[in-house]
């Protein structure tokens, strides 16, 4: 994995991030006028107007009239343009492609689910979906399509987020080393970003859900497959092969006892997983007749919440899966919290057993909690996690002329 | 507030400062202001407000220029902390800063005296290339070693050279108090030793035996020293010798020892595993240490993993992982299983002189070796897969142990993992947090300049 280059003190830097400074201040405070701008950021009377001048002509910042006077000329009031431009974040999902446009605000303005059918989800032809789709969505939300700065999509799968690549997806057919990013970047004439999706539902909980502050923190979702987002020093964390947090294959204590007939117990996640549930569940079902019928795993932990002796087993023992993989992660990692997501994660009675099982330990305490975004974690992250990129993205060009 | 279109967000009542949550703090003067302007009171609509990714807070101003020039001499400054070199050329490669800042950079700290410039530099053919390396001559640096049986410090130039080690035992007492006495003996003697004059010293690190808030320079809480409960190590220090001091958790110090001059050199990524009474792990991820939310990531030894005990742990027990792979665990399960197979045990033998029985055919010995190895394989594996790190350092009294590494390897690799954790020897063995200090100590000298 090969280092961004080292970037110190030039002045092109200065210049744009001084240009941050000031358009954070916007952003955050709302429209004001040039000289509270002075004020809060400490920066000179004529820097700010440079910078400025620079803002405006990006298209990031306009006036919107006079303020009031305060014995002299009445200053002009400007505001951040978040209409500028915008973002799109898409998922990739087993059955379905879904979009989030936001603006750079990071502020909803249009979204779109369409379904995939595994005969036709090879790349290209995901991809010629994808970027129909985001025209379309353009198109119906009246944006040209330069105005989208920025488009990050989030893959089931282990990508090389520096080239794009997939490495490997099993959820999709012929998905294995696809440069997903150049075959996206060819059609749309934006910056495309392919990330895994836990990292990017972990950050979606940092910057609009349940982790928001929270420097040091891991996200686990549990859904088809179990994965975790983690968070080190606010910012995610990859590893040296793009694969940290990959906790499928952790080898926890309970699988090999009590599972015996499964020999490659390094599958944690094909018992912990939805189908894993499923499967436990309609397996203990062909023996006693008595079972009632379910049709997803979040229902098995409803029916141990309405006392069913079978599924309160049944979800013990997924707890206490689950409970070691939270030590150990807390162990290693010691975050200030683990949030839990995905279909199965995301249910509050697994999080009481998780609570109870834990609660003996005097080490590797940690907070465990929901996430708050439930099915949007992954599309909020990835709009989110460009906005600022898309924004600077703006301020480079003119930065290279200005000089 | 909002009819003169400033809308400005909630001010919180007792403290009276802007309640922004990231990064920009307005200053109070804004504030006043428009107090005067309206005499409003100050409860402004938010609205939706979006939390800005990696935003930064930067110098302002005229500052900024002064501050600069400090941060690229840092920057040089480190680059010369792993090499010498050859030219201005090489090195504006490496520091990526441009010509003229690198040149206002460097006779910046030539002028302090810290850098200096030879001719030994390769000519070719034009003028003759100045040749970079830092001044080992313009002071000095103090490493300590806190340890719960002996404290070591060693004395050493600007270019991390020892001139001089010193120890005593920490056995009797132990209190914070005596130590720091004895630490300020022993840099009394290294210094006369050295003949280097107290004014010489610029920095101190200290690695402390248990959970150490580095902000904060103070040890939370270890087990191996009597009465250390929250002791401002840091502080105690700074007023002992005067000059800047840092802390750090013994186990991280050695694997910035590793990272620095060790098995380690090089990577980025990568673990230490120091395994002896107890098993801890100092973790570095993209080139920095993993310190978590309360200072205590890698305190691995009550991890779960198949072939340990389950019980949650209590304090003042070993965890479940130390009590397979820790020096006492690995006694204890040598006196059961000779008991069991009716041998005489040869008491007090050591985890290592164990593991060294198993490799000359003892059966009993070849029993708690393959146990240990396969417990800790499993938690190599996890933390592996946890931080995707390909790269493990065993250190400590156990780890050492070359029978329980090549046993262990032997483990990871029948997992058939895609990507399998190399494991490494310890280079720099007892001395790795001595030398971890004495880079830490570095880095605070150059931090001052």
């Amino acid at each position: 994995m090969t280092k961004e280059p080292v970037r110190i003190g030039r002045p092109p830097l200065l210049r744009q991030t001084n240009a941050q400074i000031l358009l954070q201040l916007l952003r955050e405070a709302g429209p004001c006028s040039k000289a509270d701008l002075v004020r809060a950021s400490g920066l000179s009377a004529p820097t700010v107007t440079n910078v400025v001048a620079h803002l405006a002509l990006a298209g990031l910042v306009e006036p919107i009239g006079e303020g009031d006077s305060t014995g002299g000329r009445p200053p002009d009031i400007l505001r951040f343009r978040a209409e500028r431009g915008c973002v799109a974040g898409v998922e990739i999902g087993p059955d379905s492609l879904r979009f989030l446009l936001a603006d750079l605000d990071g502020r909803e303005i249009g979204k779109a689910r369409v379904s995939l059918e595994r005969r036709s989800s090879s790349p290209p032809l995901v991809c010629k979906r994808i970027v129909e789709e985001v025209r379309d969505l353009l198109r119906k939300l009246s944006q040209r399509e330069e105005q989208l700065l920025e488009l990050v999509v989030g893959v089931p799968a282990i990508v090389n987020v520096q080239e794009g690549v997939v490495m490997e997806l099993s959820a999709l057919k012929d998905w294995s080393n696809v440069a997903f990013g150049n075959l996206l970047a060819r059609e749309l004439k934006c910056k495309v970003t392919i990330e895994n999706d836990t990292n990017l539902a972990a950050q979606g909980e940092y910057y609009r859900g349940a982790a928001q502050g929270e420097k040091h923190f891991v996200f686990i979702t549990i859904g088809e497959g179990v994965g975790a987002g983690i968070f080190v020093n606010g910012s995610i964390y990859r590893g040296s092969q793009w694969t940290a947090g990959e906790i499928g294959y952790l080898r926890v204590p309970n699988i090999s006892r009590e599972h015996p007939s499964i020999h490659n117990y390094g599958k944690l996640e094909k018992l912990l997983g939805a189908p894993g549930i499923l499967k436990s569940w309609q397996s203990n079902r062909g023996r006693s007749r008595t079972h009632p019928k379910v049709s997803c795993a979040a229902d098995v932990f409803d029916l141990a919440a309405a006392g069913n002796a079978e599924a309160k087993r049944l979800l013990k023992q997924r707890a206490t899966l689950l409970a070691d993989i939270v030590l150990d992660l807390a162990l290693i990692l010691n975050p200030s919290l683990i949030l839990l997501g995905g279909e199965v994660g995301n249910h509050p009675r697994l999080l009481e057993e998780v609570e109870v099982l834990l609660k003996g330990s005097e080490y590797g305490i940690v907070r465990v909690g929901l996430g708050a975004l439930g099915q949007s974690a992954v599309l909020w992250g990835a709009v989110y996690s460009v906005l600022e990129s898309a924004v600077l993205g703006l301020l480079r060009p003119s930065d290279s002329t200005s000089q | 507030m909002a009819c003169c279109g400033h809308p400005i967000r909630r001010v919180n009542k007792d403290t009276p400062e802007w309640s922004f949550s990231r990064t920009v703090a307005l200053p109070l003067a804004r504030l006043t202001d428009f107090i005067k302007k309206d005499n409003l009171v100050l409860v402004a609509f938010v609205p939706h407000m979006p939390k800005i990714p990696g935003a930064i807070s930067s110098p302002r101003g005229a500052q900024q220029r002064h501050l600069l020039k400090q941060v690229d001499a840092r920057e040089v400054l480190r680059q010369l902390r792993g090499q010498d070199f050859d030219s201005h050329k090489i090195l504006e490669r490496h520091a990526g800063l441009s010509s003229s800042r690198l040149s206002a950079a460097v006779s910046f700290l030539v002028k302090k005296g810290l850098v200096e410039k030879t001719c030994e530099g390769k000519s070719n053919a034009g003028r003759q290339n100045n040749a970079l390396r830092i001044h080992a001559g313009y002071g000095h640096v103090i490493g300590v070693d806190i340890g719960g049986s002996n404290v070591r410090i060693a004395l050493a130039d600007m270019k991390g050279t020892v001139l001089g080690k010193w120890s005593a035992s920490t056995k009797r007492t132990s209190s914070p108090d005596v130590v720091v006495e004895q630490i300020r003996n022993g840099v009394k003697n290294l210094l006369e030793d050295a003949s280097v004059p107290h004014r010489s010293l610029l920095a101190v690190a200290a690695g402390a035996p248990g959970v150490t808030d580095v902000d904060a320079g103070v040890v939370v809480k270890t087990s191996y020293l009597k009465g250390w409960k929250d002791v401002p190590l840091r502080s105690l220090l700074e007023s002992a010798f005067r000059i800047p001091v840092a802390i750090e958790n013994d186990v991280r110090m050695a694997a910035i020892g590793e990272n620095w001059m060790g098995a380690a050199r090089g990577f980025d990524d990568f673990v230490f595993l120091a395994i002896g009474t107890g098993i801890a792990a100092g973790v570095f991820a993209n080139g920095r240490l993993i310190h978590g939310t309360d200072w205590t990531a890698g305190e691995v030894g009550y991890m779960h993993v198949p072939g340990a005990p389950e019980e949650a742990a209590r304090h003042g027990t070993p965890g479940s992982l130390e009590s397979i792979i820790g020096g006492e665990g690995i006694r204890k399960q040598w006196l059961h299983s000779c008991n069991g197979a009716g041998i005489a045990a040869t008491r007090n033998l050591t985890a290592t002189e164990i593991f060294e029985r198993a490799r000359s055919g003892d059966l009993a010995a070849e029993v708690v070796l393959n146990r240990s190895a396969k417990v800790l394989a499993y938690a190599v594996y996890n933390i592996s897969l946890v931080l995707n790190c390909a790269v493990f350092i065993l250190g400590g009294g156990v780890g050492m142990s070359t029978p329980l590494w090549a046993a262990t390897q032997r483990f990871l690799e029948r997992y058939n993992d895609p990507a399998q954790p190399k494991l490494i020897v310890s280079s720099l063995g007892q001395d790795a947090q001595l030398v971890g200090a004495i880079r830490l100590a570095l880095s605070k000298a150059d931090e001052s300049v």
